[in-house]
C-alpha cells in the first residue's frame, strides 16, 4: 500500500516597520535585552494598543497580492492564554474577521524525479491575519531558570494560513520560496528565517492513496530553514506512516523539529491547549476598509515576480530559465530592468547578468538576494561596449570593479586608460612601425603568404596593448599594405 | 438551568490561572451556581432579528486615528524593569519553562 | 476666609476665589489637609496622599496668580485640591487599585485624564480608596480596608469609587475623578449626596485607567455640584491618540446650563426601572419638579432592561477576566514567594494576589468565554447589548431625557452587600443600562430622606448628550435649593 502526505502551512511573517504594531517602540532586531519596551508592549496596567497604520496597509497589500478577499470590517480578537513570553496574558490576533480570506498562489516546482520539467499547482490561502509577536525566552542553565526579553513583544506579524493543499516537501519549499520572494518584492518583510522574521509551522497528516478522509495531523514548529522544512516533512511523513502501517494512531500534538538530530519531538498534546477563549478586542475599533482604500493600495502594488516572469518570457523573449532566475530575487530584478533600460537590449542585459554577473556573485560567495551594486553600472558598461569604446575584456574587468569597489564605469575606464583607440590617425604610425620592424613577414606577405596579414595585425594589437578597436586597426593595416 | 457542576468550575479555575482553597471553592461554587443560571436566562431572549455583524463592540473607526509608523524609544523601559519582582542582567526571571 | 468657609466652596468657586486672590491655594490645601488629619482615620477615603508636595504645588500656583495680569486667562482649576481614584495612574505614585496584587506598584506614567486635570491647574493631593479593580459597589472590597460613609460611619459610601465620593463629600477634596464601569461614579455620588457624571463612552481617554471592562470603563467627575461636574468634564474630555477608542466631543456650555428650558421637554421613565422605597420618593420629587415646570413626563416599557444586569455581568466579567490576565507576578506587582514552578507562579500569585470578588468575576468571565458557553452566554449577551442600544435609540426618538433612580435606596449598612453577591449585582439594575449603551448619565442629589441620608436621581441622554443631562440636573439642583430656602 502506498501513502500520500497532506500538508498545510501556517506562516508567520514579521513586517518590516519602524515601530511595533501597537506602540512606538522600535522593531530593531538584536537590541539589548528589554531596551525596547514600554507600557503597551510590556503589558502594564492602564496601557492600550494603538494600531500602526502601516501594518494595516501592509496587511491589505499582502492580502491583495495573495488574491485574498479583503475583509471590509476587519477586527482584532484576543487570544487568551498564560505563558511568560506573553505579557498581557493574551495575544491580540484576528479570529472572527481576519483581514484577508480565500486567496490563492500558483506555484511552480520541479518534481521529485529530478526531471527538469516544471509543474504548476494552485495553493489556496485560507486566511491572512495580523497579530503581535511574543517575547523571547532564554534558558539559563546555571540557575535552571528562564529569563525573558520582552523587546520582541509587539513586533507586527502577519500569519498566512494555507489550505492543506501540499502533497510533497518540494511543493512546500517552492511555495515558501515564492512567498518569500513575493513579500520581499512587496517590501513588507525581510523574510530572514535565521532571524525568525519568516517562520513556518507545518501541519501534516498521512493517508493511504485513494483514501478521502484526512488523517490526524501534527503541528511542527522550530523550522529555521527551507532545508529544515523539507527534512522535517520527510521525517514526519515516514514517522506517521510507520505508525499507521503498524496499526497505531497518530496523536494530535505539537512537535518540535530538532535540526541537529534531524528528528521531531513531541512538545505538547493539543487537547490541553485548545481553549483560547477568543473574544473581540474591545480596545481597538473595527477597521473599516473602504473600496477606495483597497483600490489605492492595489495601485501601489508592484509587479509581482510571477507576473514579471511571464512578461519577460512573452514580451522580452527571454528563455524561461533566465526569466525564472532574474525574477527570483528583488535586487536581481531591479538590476536587470535598469540594465535593459539603459543598454536598450533586454537579451544582452540578461546574458550579462546570467553569465558574468552570476559568476562574480559565485566567486564572492555572495547571495543573489542581497547583493549591493550601483544599479546603473552594468547598463553603462554594456553601452560602452556597444559604442566601441571599450573591449569586452575591459568590460568584464569594469564589472568586477563596479561590484567590488563600486567603481563608476566611465571614471574607472578613464583612470585605468581602458579606452579603445579607434582614431585612424593615431593607429597609422603604429602600423607603420610594425611593418618596419617585421620586414621579413612583410616581404613574405607581398610574395603571396596571405596569412602573414593576421600575424602583422596581432603584432599591431600587441603594440597598442590590446586597446585598439580591432576592426579599425584591421582597416588601417589593409590601407598601409595596399599603399606600399 | 442545571446547577454548575464542581468539576466544571474546577476546569474554569484552571483556565483562569487560579488555584482555590477548599473554603473558597465551596463559597465561590455556591455563588456561581446561583449567578450563572441567572445570567444564562438571556439565552431565552429572542434576538433572531438582530444582525450579528452589528454586535456590540466599539465601532468607531477613524482612519486618522491610526498611528503613523514612527519609532520612538520609550523613556520608561528602565522604570518598567525596575518593578520586576525578580530579574537579572536586564532580563525578567521565571521558573524554568518546559520545552 | 475661615477653613469652614473655604471647604464649603465648590471647586469652581474656589478656583475663582483663588484667581481673585480672596484665598490662596496654600490656604485651601492646608484646610483640606487639616480636614484629612481630623477625619481620615474615621473615613479611610484615601489610600495615599502627599501633603508636602501638595503645599509646594499650591505655593507655585499662588506665585502664578500673584504674577498674572490676566486672571481670567489662568487655567480653570489653578490651585484647587483634587483627589483621584487609585485605578488612575499618576507617575511616580503608587497605584494599587486597592489590590494586594499592586500593593507596591509605582506608576511609570500618568493617565491622560489625570494629566489633563493637572494641566488645568489642579493639585492632585492623593489617591482614593475603591473596590479592588473597580469590582464592587461598596468599597468594602478594598484590600486595604473599607471606606466609611461621611455622614454615617455604619454605612458604606457606595462603590467602586467610594473613596473619591467620601473625600469630596467630607471636605477632603474639592472634586475627584472616579471611574464608572457599571455605575461606580454614579452610585457612590448618589449615596454621598454628590453629582456623579458618567460621560459618553470614549469622550474621556482610558489611557492610564487600569482596565476592568474595556468596552464600558470611563473616567468622570465626582463633584459638589453640576457646574463642577461640567467644568471637570470640559477639562478631561477630548480625543487621545493613546486611546484609539476615544472620540472628541463638544464642550459643555456651563452658562447655558443656567438657562435650561424645562418647559416642553419630553422625559421618559422606563417602567422596568421604577423602584420601591426611598428611591421612589426621590424620583417622585424630581418628576414633580419637572412636571410643574412644563415638562411632559411619560412612563414607557423597555423590556430588555429586565436583562440588563445579566448582560452587563456576562460582558464585563468576560473582559475583566482577560484584562486581569496580565497580573502574573513576572513584570510587576505581587509574586507569590512559594511558587516553585511556572504553573504555581501563575496560580499561587493570582490566588493570593486577588480578593474574593475579583476571583468571582474572573471565574465568571472564564465561564462565559469557555467554548461550551461562548455562544449561549458571551455572543448572546453581545447581541442583547446591541438590542439594548437600539431600544435606547428608539426611546430617544421620543424623549429628550430618561429619568430613573440611581440606586435601590440610600447607602446600605456595612457588611450587608457582600452577603449575597447575586443580590448586590441586581442592585446595579439602574446604572448598568447606560454603561452598556455607552451613553452619558448623571446622578444628581434630590434631597435627604430616611435618617438624613441623601438620595438622588439619574438622567440619561443619547451619546454626547451631556449638555442636556447637565442642564436638567442643574435645574433639579436649583429647584432643591429653592425648596430648602437657599
Amino acid at each position: 500500500m502506498d501513502y500520500e502526505t497532506i500538508v498545510g502551512l501556517e506562516v508567520h511573517v514579521e513586517l518590516r516597520t519602524e515601530s511595533k504594531i501597537f506602540c512606538s517602540c522600535p522593531t530593531t532586531f538584536g537590541a539589548p535585552a528589554n531596551a525596547h519596551i514600554c507600557e503597551v508592549c510590556a503589558g502594564l496596567p492602564g496601557a492600550l494598543p494603538r494600531l500602526n497604520k502601516k501594518v494595516l496597509d501592509y496587511a491589505v497589500m499582502t492580502a491583495l497580492a495573495l488574491s485574498c478577499e479583503v475583509t471590509k470590517e476587519s477586527r482584532f480578537d484576543r487570544k487568551n492564554y498564560f505563558y511568560p513570553d506573553l505579557p498581557k496574558g493574551y495575544q491580540i490576533s484576528q479570529l472572527y474577521a481576519p483581514i484577508g480570506r480565500n486567496g490563492k498562489v500558483e506555484i511552480e516546482y520541479s518534481g521529485k524525479d529530478d526531471s527538469s520539467e516544471q509543474r504548476t499547482k494552485t495553493i489556496r490561502i485560507h486566511e491572512l491575519h495580523m497579530e503581535d509577536d511574543a517575547g523571547k525566552l532564554i534558558h539559563d542553565p546555571l540557575e535552571n531558570v528562564t529569563r525573558i526579553d520582552f523587546s520582541r513583544c509587539g513586533v507586527p506579524l502577519l500569519e498566512i494560513v494555507t489550505e492543506p493543499d501540499f502533497r510533497s516537501a518540494e511543493e512546500v519549499v517552492a511555495f515558501l520560496e515564492q512567498l518569500r520572494n513575493m513579500l520581499k518584492f512587496l517590501g513588507v518583510s525581510d523574510c530572514k528565517m535565521q532571524e525568525g522574521s519568516l517562520r513556518a509551522d507545518v501541519n501534516l497528516s498521512v493517508r493511504p492513496i485513494g483514501e478521502e478522509t484526512l488523517g490526524t495531523r501534527t503541528e511542527m514548529k522550530n523550522l529555521a530553514s527551507f532545508r529544515a522544512v523539507a527534512k522535517a516533512i520527510e521525517y514526519e511523513s515516514e514517522r506517521q506512516w510507520a505508525i499507521v502501517k503498524g496499526g497505531g494512531t497518530i496523536a494530535r500534538e505539537t512537535r518540535r523539529w530538532d535540526e541537529e538530530k534531524e528528528a521531531s519531538f513531541s512538545m505538547r498534546k493539543k487537547e490541553d491547549a485548545a481553549e483560547y477563549k477568543y473574544f473581540p478586542e474591545p480596545d481597538l475599533p473595527v477597521m473599516r476598509i473602504s473600496d477606495e482604500k483597497i483600490e489605492t493600495i492595489r495601485k501601489t502594488l508592484p509587479e509581482l515576480p510571477i507576473e514579471k516572469k511571464k512578461r519577460y518570457i512573452e514580451q522580452l523573449h527571454l528563455p524561461a530559465y533566465d526569466a525564472g532566475i532574474l525574477t527570483s530575487s528583488k535586487p536581481l530584478t531591479v538590476l536587470f530592468e535598469r540594465t535593459a533600460e539603459l543598454g536598450g537590449d533586454p537579451k544582452e542585459a540578461s546574458n550579462w547578468i546570467m553569465v558574468e554577473f552570476m559568476k562574480i556573485l559565485n566567486d564572492h560567495g555572495d547571495n543573489a538576494e542581497d547583493f549591493e551594486m550601483r544599479q546603473d553600472s552594468l547598463g553603462e558598461i554594456i553601452l560602452l561596449v556597444k559604442d566601441g569604446r571599450i573591449s569586452r575584456a575591459s568590460a568584464k574587468a569594469l564589472l568586477l570593479a563596479a561590484y567590488e569597489q563600486g567603481a563608476i564605469p566611465e571614471e574607472f575606464a578613464q583612470e585605468h586608460d581602458l579606452w579603445l583607440i579607434s582614431d585612424k590617425e593615431a593607429l597609422h604610425p603604429i602600423v607603420e612601425k610594425v611593418l618596419q620592424d617585421n620586414p621579413k613577414a612583410l616581404a613574405e606577405y607581398r610574395a603571396g603568404k596571405v596569412k602573414n596579414k593576421q600575424f602583422l595585425l596581432g603584432q599591431a594589437m600587441r603594440e597598442t596593448k590590446g586597446k585598439a578597436d580591432p576592426s579599425i586597426l584591421a582597416g588601417v593595416l589593409q590601407e598601409c599594405l595596399e599603399s606600399e | 438551568m442545571e446547577r454548575i457542576r464542581n468539576e466544571e468550575l474546577e476546569r474554569i479555575a484552571r483556565l483562569a490561572g487560579l488555584s482555590l482553597s477548599d473554603e473558597e471553592k465551596e463559597l465561590l461554587f455556591s455563588d456561581l451556581s446561583r449567578i450563572v443560571p441567572y445570567m444564562e436566562r438571556i439565552a431565552e431572549l429572542d434576538l433572531s432579528l438582530e444582525n450579528e455583524d452589528d454586535a456590540a463592540v466599539n465601532s468607531i473607526s477613524e482612519e486618522t486615528f491610526l498611528r503613523e509608523d514612527r519609532a520612538e524609544t520609550s523613556d520608561i523601559s528602565d522604570k518598567i524593569l525596575a518593578q520586576a519582582p525578580l530579574s537579572k542582567d536586564g532580563l525578567f526571571t521565571v521558573p524554568r519553562t518546559v520545552e | 476666609m475661615t477653613n469652614e468657609a473655604i471647604l464649603s466652596l465648590t471647586a469652581y468657586e474656589l478656583a475663582q476665589a483663588i484667581r481673585e486672590k480672596k484665598v490662596t491655594s496654600e490656604e485651601a490645601v492646608l484646610a483640606v489637609f487639616k480636614n484629612i488629619d481630623e477625619n481620615e482615620s474615621d473615613l479611610h477615603a484615601y489610600l495615599s496622599f502627599w501633603k508636602e508636595e501638595s503645599l509646594k504645588q499650591a505655593q507655585a500656583c499662588d506665585a502664578i496668580v500673584a504674577g498674572s495680569t490676566d486672571p481670567e486667562g489662568l487655567p480653570p482649576f489653578l490651585g484647587v485640591p483634587f483627589a483621584v481614584k487609585d485605578n488612575l495612574l499618576l507617575s511616580g505614585r503608587r497605584s494599587t487599585c486597592a489590590s494586594k496584587m499592586l500593593e507596591d506598584f509605582v506608576a511609570p506614567y500618568t493617565a491622560t485624564c489625570v494629566e489633563k486635570l493637572q494641566a488645568a491647574g489642579a493639585i492632585i493631593i492623593g489617591k482614593t480608596n475603591m473596590d479592588e479593580f473597580g469590582m464592587g459597589a461598596s468599597t468594602e472590597h478594598s484590600y486595604f480596608g473599607t471606606t466609611y460613609h461621611p455622614m454615617d460611619k455604619n454605612r458604606v459610601p457606595g462603590g467602586s469609587s467610594g473613596g473619591s465620593a467620601a473625600a469630596v463629600a467630607s471636605g477632603s477634596a474639592f472634586g475627584a475623578l472616579g471611574t464608572d464601569t457599571g455605575g461606580s461614579i454614579r452610585q457612590p455620588a448618589d449615596y454621598c449626596g454628590l453629582v456623579g457624571l458618567r460621560p459618553t463612552y470614549g469622550t474621556v481617554s482610558r489611557h492610564g485607567l487600569v482596565a476592568f471592562s474595556s468596552s464600558m470603563d470611563v473616567a468622570g467627575p465626582i463633584a459638589r455640584d453640576t457646574r463642577d461636574a461640567a467644568a471637570i468634564l470640559n477639562v478631561i474630555s477630548g480625543a487621545d491618540e493613546k486611546d484609539q477608542t476615544s472620540v472628541s466631543s463638544p464642550k459643555i456650555d456651563i452658562s447655558a446650563m443656567e438657562n435650561y428650558e424645562v418647559a416642553g421637554k419630553r422625559i421618559g421613565i422606563p417602567k422596568e426601572l421604577l423602584g420601591q422605597g426611598t428611591q421612589t420618593e426621590a424620583l417622585e420629587k424630581a418628576r414633580a419638579y419637572f412636571a410643574s415646570n412644563g415638562a411632559e413626563i411619560e412612563e414607557f416599557d423597555m423590556p430588555i432592561l429586565a436583562h440588563a444586569v445579566a448582560i452587563y455581568y456576562i460582558l464585563s466579567s468576560a473582559e475583566a477576566s482577560s484584562n486581569l490576565s496580565r497580573y502574573d507576578g513576572i513584570r510587576y506587582g505581587y509574586r507569590d514567594p512559594d511558587a516553585t514552578d511556572l504553573s504555581e507562579l501563575y496560580t499561587k500569585t493570582r490566588s493570593s494576589g486577588f480578593g474574593l470578588e475579583v476571583k468571582r468575576r474572573i471565574l465568571l468571565g472564564n465561564y462565559v468565554l469557555s467554548s461550551e458557553h461562548f455562544n449561549d452566554c458571551y455572543r448572546q449577551a453581545e447581541r442583547a447589548r446591541e438590542k439594548l442600544k437600539r431600544s435606547f435609540e428608539k426611546a430617544f426618538e421620543k424623549y429628550d431625557l430618561i429619568l430613573c433612580p440611581t440606586a435601590p435606596g440610600v447607602a446600605p449598612e456595612l457588611g450587608k452587600i457582600d452577603q449575597d453577591p447575586l443580590a448586590s449585582y441586581m442592585a446595579d439594575l439602574y446604572t448598568v443600562p447606560a454603561s452598556l449603551a455607552g451613553i452619558p448619565a448623571v446622578s444628581v442629589p434630590c434631597g435627604t430622606f430616611r435618617e438624613g441620608l441623601p438620595c438622588g436621581v439619574q438622567l440619561l441622554a443619547p451619546r454626547f448628550g451631556e449638555q442636556e443631562i447637565l442642564g436638567a440636573a442643574r435645574f433639579l439642583e436649583k429647584q432643591q435649593r429653592k425648596g430648602a430656602g437657599v
